[in-house]
């Protein structure tokens, strides 16, 4: 898939992604890559700053916590402290919202590339 | 480039503040762990990367540079505004006056105070860049100082061309600055204080152009 087409979603893949289970930042890009298949790599440098601007809207809420590394989830190698990101009451109702926004574009979408199908 | 070279330019370039700060290098650090010795450089540029925390943090401040086309703005309206009125030829004259109140347009008058509003939004400018990079958890306060710093400025230059009257203007301009700076929290009040300081103003000139009197 090309990264382009997905730009401008990023906000609804990490609130995704935060809505099924409180991630670390490490853990949600590895995250997003696996169940992606690598269609949508995010660089850190976007994923971070991304982060602190969702936690400045009060989207999500990011927390220190002990983090062993969970067997058989993504994420740290190591243990420690790590920042835990999940999502706000706030956070899901926009989710909500930006859900119910994709379904409406890629069924627009759809109806004009496919006719037959729509 | 080492994780430490990285973690040090990404220390040099990044603009917020304590506490945020602390947390933000922490966390990229165990990010760093996680890599398990792995190239830094799959982050990025480390300039880059803390230019991406300035603006998710600072938003319009995380750059000074962006917003120097507002004194620049500010002062080209200023300088419209002064040549517009003077040959526009009001005569703000009184009755039995014999000479015209324009403003007193010298080369010193109009340089003097048209740059001081812009020399004032860069200090303020300069103080919140380099306020930003300490321990400061309430950047708001000194945000708010730096454009009340710009309006008092402002406020003395309108003063200024109008009166005519340096220590009148600076003496009402810093009237103005205390008494807003000490209501700084109460978006309402500061409105309807600068809103009845400009309907003073108004009235004033009105007067003064003869369009409407106060005098009966």
């Amino acid at each position: 898939m090309n990264k382009e087409a997905l730009k401008g979603h990023s906000e609804l893949i990490i609130l995704s992604a935060l809505a099924k289970q409180p991630m670390h930042g490490y853990a949600l890009s590895e995250y997003i890559k696996d169940e992606m298949a690598e269609a949508f790599k995010f660089g850190v440098g976007m994923l971070y700053p991304l982060l602190h601007k969702l936690e400045k809207e009060k989207l999500i809420h990011g927390e220190w916590q002990s983090w062993g590394g969970v067997s058989g989830q993504t994420g740290s190698a190591s243990g420690g402290s790590r920042r835990v990101y999940s999502l706000t009451r706030k956070g899901q109702k926009t989710l909500a919202s930006k859900k119910r926004d994709w379904a409406r574009f890629t069924a627009t979408i759809n109806s004009f590339v496919n006719p037959s199908i729509a | 480039m080492t994780r430490d070279e990285f973690l040090k330019q990404f220390e040099k370039h990044l603009m917020v503040g304590e506490p945020k700060r602390g947390e933000i290098i922490a966390e990229l650090k165990t990010h760093l762990d996680d890599l398990n010795n792995k190239n830094p450089s799959t982050l990025g540029e480390p300039k880059q990367l803390a230019k991406q925390y300035n603006q998710a943090h600072l938003g319009i401040f995380y750059d000074p540079r962006r917003l120097l086309w507002a004194p620049a703005l500010i002062w080209l309206t200023m300088l419209l505004s002064i040549f517009g009125s003077y040959y526009a030829g009001f005569s703000l004259m009184r009755d039995g006056e014999t000479t015209p109140a324009r403003p007193d347009l010298t080369v010193t008058n109009v340089l003097f105070t048209t740059l001081i509003p812009v020399a004032a939004f860069l200090i303020g400018l300069l103080i919140i860049h380099s306020l930003s990079r300490f321990e400061n958890s309430n950047k708001m306060i000194w945000k708010m100082a730096a454009i009340l710093f710009g309006v008092g400025s402002t406020f003395f230059f309108l003063n200024l061309l109008f009166t005519g009257m340096a220590y009148g203007s600076i003496f009402t301009s810093l009237i103005f600055f205390i008494g807003v700076s000490m209501i700084a929290n109460v978006k309402p009040v500061i409105i309807l204080f600068i809103l009845l300081w400009f309907g003073l103003k108004l009235l004033r000139w009105l007067d003064r152009y003869k369009l409407f009197s106060t005098h009966s």
